[in-house]
């Protein structure tokens, strides 16, 4: 019953994670760039969430969809000035990653110097909290709080219009194609840097969204990015770099193994988790869960 | 139609293209033939420009391309059919088509063009929800040069289509890109396979090492002791 109980309790941080991972995976798919600063542009939409919530009162859905656009806008810009000047020399791939890391530090302590690094929580009275009960097993019942419920149907929606916009439109498909050819692709007249831009504006969104969604639970402060980052990292490795559905299933899984160590083992292991079990995909299946068989990218 | 003129092109040291020119008039087929590493995928490549050209020019429909984006090219009516086929393997065979008419705008006319893809390859249409890496080496073949008809070209390269095939499906991508020239495409056609290339083709160049260093129409190249001799292996 315990164990069912934290299955259902590790959904929703799982939804988080696999937001975090898509915006990782989609980049590195679409521009091969590891994106570093994407824990930072996670961050930043938890604090423009927390500026919309506590200045402006704007209810919950409003600065949820605010602080994706502004999410959008700055995963473009830190494109735009970070990887674009280095795409113009052929993106030589350990500058791309060096940039990457520097970006992220320079975006962590500007932040901190800006909103001093003290936690700060969003409003509680932001998302109704009920203890809802689902079912009972052997009499003892299984709940789940309104909160939760509904962080992960919010993951859910927002991956479920992701994945439509890439089955169904042509721009979606051209984001797919372009992670597998992007040169091949020009020559049906795609415009590279719009494929680009647009990857980075979805995968800002994402970002966003899941440090909105994530500051509805938890206390958010400037150093949150670094982990979360990481751990998003993890999750498109566990799922198959470049594999959205894999990226999905990983951090469902990463959720729900961080929850069940929370609940039989100690809290103090739930962040290690989430690396033990990658490590130990990979020694198994390089490629990750749905990985592609190995294609490097040139 | 297409007029090349004096290009060069370098890979670092190597100098991969050293004053080539070449010109193709509309409606024709012409093929390029030589051996392997003479420049003949490097010359598509720079005439698209997807690689830097060092000296030279390339004009298309009497218009300079220098400056020229390779989605601008495309956009302007001349497409390529990359080498080893390029077909994205994770997308259906639907999905390949539509993006190669990824920069067309008249929707309708694209459906259109979809369907008769689709009458003329009845294994495509067959397998339009299959995904493209499962098809076999000539149905990619064939799906890599509809989705670059799909974008409705004047002026077609096809890079060495016969690659990799077994020789009943040479022979039917051979006949496919006649059908595509009397639909009124003009198609420059790079081959190691001069044999067929030479049949379909009305006029012919053979390059080494960088250079053309033979030019005349298809029926005399066949003739010539030289291209016997080296390319015809007769």
């Amino acid at each position: 019953m315990e164990f069912i109980q934290q299955v259902i309790n590790g959904l929703a941080q799982g939804g988080i994670y696999s937001l975090i991972a898509i915006g990782w995976t989609t980049v590195y798919g679409v521009v091969g760039v590891m994106n570093w600063t994407h824990g930072e542009v996670y961050m930043l939409g938890a604090f423009c969430g927390f500026f919309l919530f506590t200045r402006l009162h704007l209810p919950f859905l409003a600065g949820l969809l605010i602080s994706m656009v502004a999410g959008s806008l700055i995963a473009m810009a830190i494109d735009q000035f970070g990887y674009k000047p280095l795409r113009k020399i052929g993106m030589p791939r350990m500058a791309g990653f060096i940039t990457a890391l520097g970006l992220s530090t320079l975006l962590r302590y500007s932040s901190t110097a800006l909103f001093t690094p003290d936690p700060q929580a969003y409003p509680a009275n932001l998302l109704s909290y009920k203890l809802l009960t689902l079912f009972h097993i052997n009499g003892k019942a299984i709940t789940v709080s309104s909160l939760h419920l509904m962080i992960f149907l919010g993951t859910l929606v927002i991956m479920a219009a992701l994945e439509l916009f890439i089955r169904k439109t042509l721009t979606g498909k051209a984001m797919l194609a372009a992670s597998q050819d992007m040169s091949t692709l020009e020559l049906m007249g795609a415009n590279p840097e719009k494929l680009i831009k647009i990857t980075f504006a979805i995968s800002g969104a994402l970002g966003a969204a899941a440090g909105v969604f994530v500051g509805t639970i938890y206390a958010i402060n400037t150093m949150m990015g670094s982990l979360a980052g990481l751990k998003g990292w993890s999750v498109a490795i566990l799922g198959g770099v470049g594999n959205m559905t894999g990226s999905m299933l990983g951090g469902l899984l990463l959720g729900i193994a961080e929850s069940l160590t929370a609940g039989f083992v100690s809290t103090g292991y739930k962040d290690a988790i989430g690396f033990i079990i990658m490590i130990l995909v990979l020694l198994v299946k390089p490629t990750g869960l749905k990985g592609y068989s190995a294609e490097e990218k040139v | 139609m297409l007029e090349v003129n004096d290009l060069h092109v370098y890979y670092g040291n190597i100098h991969a293209l050293k004053g080539l020119s070449l010109h193709v008039a509309e409606g024709e087929i012409v093929s390029l033939i030589g051996a392997n590493g003479a420049g003949k995928t490097t010359l598509l490549t720079a005439i698209m420009n997807q690689v830097p050209r060092a000296q030279g020019s390339v004009s298309f429909l009497g218009r300079p391309t220098a400056g020229m984006t390779t989605p601008m090219i495309v956009r302007s009516g001349m497409t390529m059919v990359p080498e080893g086929r390029r077909i994205f393997p994770r997308c259906s065979v639907l999905d390949n088509l539509l993006l190669g008419a990824y920069a067309r705008k008249d929707k309708k006319s694209v459906r259109r063009d979809l369907e008769d893809i689709f009458t003329s390859y009845p294994r495509l249409a067959e397998r339009r929800r299959q995904i493209a890496g499962t098809l076999s080496g000539g149905e990619q073949q064939m799906l890599s040069i509809s989705r670059a008809l799909m974008s409705r070209p004047r002026l077609m390269l096809l890079d060495e289509p016969s690659m990799g095939l077994s020789p009943i499906i040479v022979e039917q991508v051979f006949a496919t890109i006649k059908t595509i020239n009397e639909g009124g495409t003009t198609v420059l056609l790079v081959e190691q396979n001069a044999n067929q290339a030479l049949r379909v083709s009305h006029r012919g160049y053979v390059m080494e090492t960088g250079e053309v260093v033979l030019e005349d129409s298809s029926a005399n190249l066949m003739q010539n002791a030289q291209v016997k001799e080296a390319y015809l292996g007769s």
